[in-house]
């Protein structure tokens, strides 16, 4: 009993954090993809905030595939200054997130655990290049070494 | 240059009356042939040459089947010979030929003789051009063919070397590691990452294989094949395909399985693509030894007389050589801002005499 109390209190709120983070950074789009290792390991956007609707929930991306699969793949960020320049009209359905969302400029950064992508935070703009190098940058700088229970970085100690 | 006389230019007229490969018809205000030169001669019936000759009517309506207006293909309304406003210096035309059977030529009709009323109308051969143009676009889709294929070996043999071969190195360097670890529950722990990593290494390896080609549709036929890749674009692309069927389990042959998937496949990813909607509803049945597939949006429809072609252009040109090749029909309906539907028929009786392997 006491040990479940305890869990709760420490329990990490994914939506108030995503939440907060955009107040703090003034941007349109939060949303947070998490690996769900029972499914086959697909990601799933599973927390948004400032979304404009509910499409996000039927997207269950495999590795590699969209923007969650692609940073969860690699490992890497994933920054689209301008999301027109860098994928094609004709690609763009293969990243259902930003037509749902209509978003034109985005960062996706990889959250670690046990040195495995465990998730995926997308910070994201409806306006081209309201999300920059720069930006980035700042996140990283801002948000330290993690998220919650997850890292910011692969080979930190777990 | 010299100054060609009156009766220099009457020659050269007659020598290209009677050498010229162009058909050269003379005709009155009724359409009847006056005259005609050997080129003409060549390609029309004898039996029409020969009552020409004995002096009997004949009309150039009894040869010809038509001509290309801006609205129809082959039609007689509005014919040249009748409109005196229209302009016919050159348009298509459709003659019944001597041994080609009905055969398009370029062209023109024109009074020479307004007083008396003499038209002159003159054929050239299309079917070499016709040719040339067909073949040109052959070989235009051909190299487009192969370079798809090359592209989609690239892309296989990328996602081999990135994923599969990159997951099982870092699972090697795992696996070495294991050696120098003491604790047991570090060592607990480590295996079962790796055993995580393994399994979803396997998720990828079989999510690749269905991607070349499901193993559900040599098991378990279109049926199970069309439920299982439409749940698949619902889950990667977020777009819902409303799949109506009414076959059952029923199998036909490996070459209509494949190609019936492979037109819808197409045609739904054209509408994922290119439609802008969320949606597209899939109907398959069989009527009357038909098989019918009837992939349709509600989205943006195109052109189909100028489409603004968006991707390689092989798609639409490949569903229709995969539907010829089954003995199917393929028909594209679309307009802008009303949709699109691809609809494709085949026959289903002697399906099973004509195995034929692909």
């Amino acid at each position: 009993m006491i040990e479940g109390k305890i869990r709760v209190v420490y329990a990490f709120n994914y939506q108030e954090a995503i939440n907060e983070l955009r107040r703090t950074y003034e941007v349109d789009l939060i949303a947070l993809a998490i690996v769900m290792p029972d499914q086959e390991y697909v990601l799933k956007w599973k927390y948004i905030s400032g979304n404009l609707n509910d499409l996000y929930q039927r997207i269950t991306l495999r590795s590699g595939k969209g923007i969650a699969g692609q940073v969860f793949k690699t490992g890497k960020s994933l920054i689209l200054e301008n999301v027109h320049d860098e994928i094609s009209i004709n690609e763009l359905y293969e990243y259902p997130i930003l037509q749902f969302e209509q978003i034109k400029s985005c960062v996706s950064i990889p959250l670690f655990k046990h040195h495995r992508v465990k998730a995926v935070l997308m910070f994201a703009s409806r306006k081209p290049n309201g999300i920059s190098e720069d930006f980035y940058q700042q996140v990283i700088y801002d948000l330290g070494d993690s998220f919650g229970p997850l890292f910011i970085r692969e080979l930190l100690a777990n | 240059m010299n100054q060609v006389t009156h009766s220099q230019i009457i020659e050269f007229l007659m020598k290209m009356y009677k050498n010229s490969t162009e058909a050269i018809f003379f005709l009155d205000n009724s359409a009847k042939i006056l005259s005609l030169n050997p080129a003409a001669e060549r390609i029309i019936d004898p039996s029409v040459i020969e009552s020409i000759k004995n002096g009997k009517a004949h009309t150039l309506c009894s040869l010809c089947r038509g001509y290309t207006s801006s609205e129809e293909h082959i039609t007689c309304s509005n014919c040249y010979v009748n409109d005196k406003e229209g302009n016919f210096t050159s348009f298509q035309v459709y003659l019944d030929t001597r041994d080609k059977g009905i055969v398009p030529f370029t062209a023109t009709y024109h009074t020479i003789d307004k007083e008396n009323g003499i038209h002159v109308y003159m054929l050239r051969d299309l079917t070499l051009q016709y040719k040339q143009q067909e073949m040109l676009y052959r070989n235009e889709m051909l190299k487009k063919t192969f370079e798809a294929g090359e592209n989609e070996r690239k892309r296989i043999s990328r996602e081999l070397h990135d994923s599969v071969v990159q997951e099982l190195i870092s699972m090697l360097v795992d696996m070495r590691l294991l050696k120098y670890i003491q604790s047991h529950e570090e060592i607990h722990s480590r295996v079962k990452q790796t055993e995580e990593s393994l399994n979803r290494l396997i998720a990828d390896i079989r999510n690749l294989s269905v991607f070349l080609r499901p193993a559900s549709l040599d098991d378990l036929g279109l049926e199970a094949a069309f439920r299982s890749h439409f749940k698949w674009v619902e889950h990667s692309y977020g777009f819902y395909v409303n799949y109506q069927s009414t076959i059952n389990k029923k199998r036909y042959s490996q070459n209509i399985e494949t190609s019936v998937y492979r037109i819808c496949q197409e045609a739904v990813l054209n509408a994922v693509k290119y439609a802008q909607v969320l949606e597209v509803n899939v109907t398959l049945s069989e009527k009357n030894g038909k098989l019918e597939l009837i992939v349709q949006d509600q989205g943006n429809g195109f052109d189909t007389e100028r489409p603004d072609v968006k991707g390689s252009g092989l798609g639409i040109f490949g569903m229709k050589e995969r539907a010829d090749l089954i003995g199917g029909r393929l028909q594209i309906h679309s307009e802008i801002g009303k949709g699109t539907t691809v609809y494709l028929t085949l026959p289903t009786t002697q399906l099973e005499e004509k195995e034929v392997p692909l």
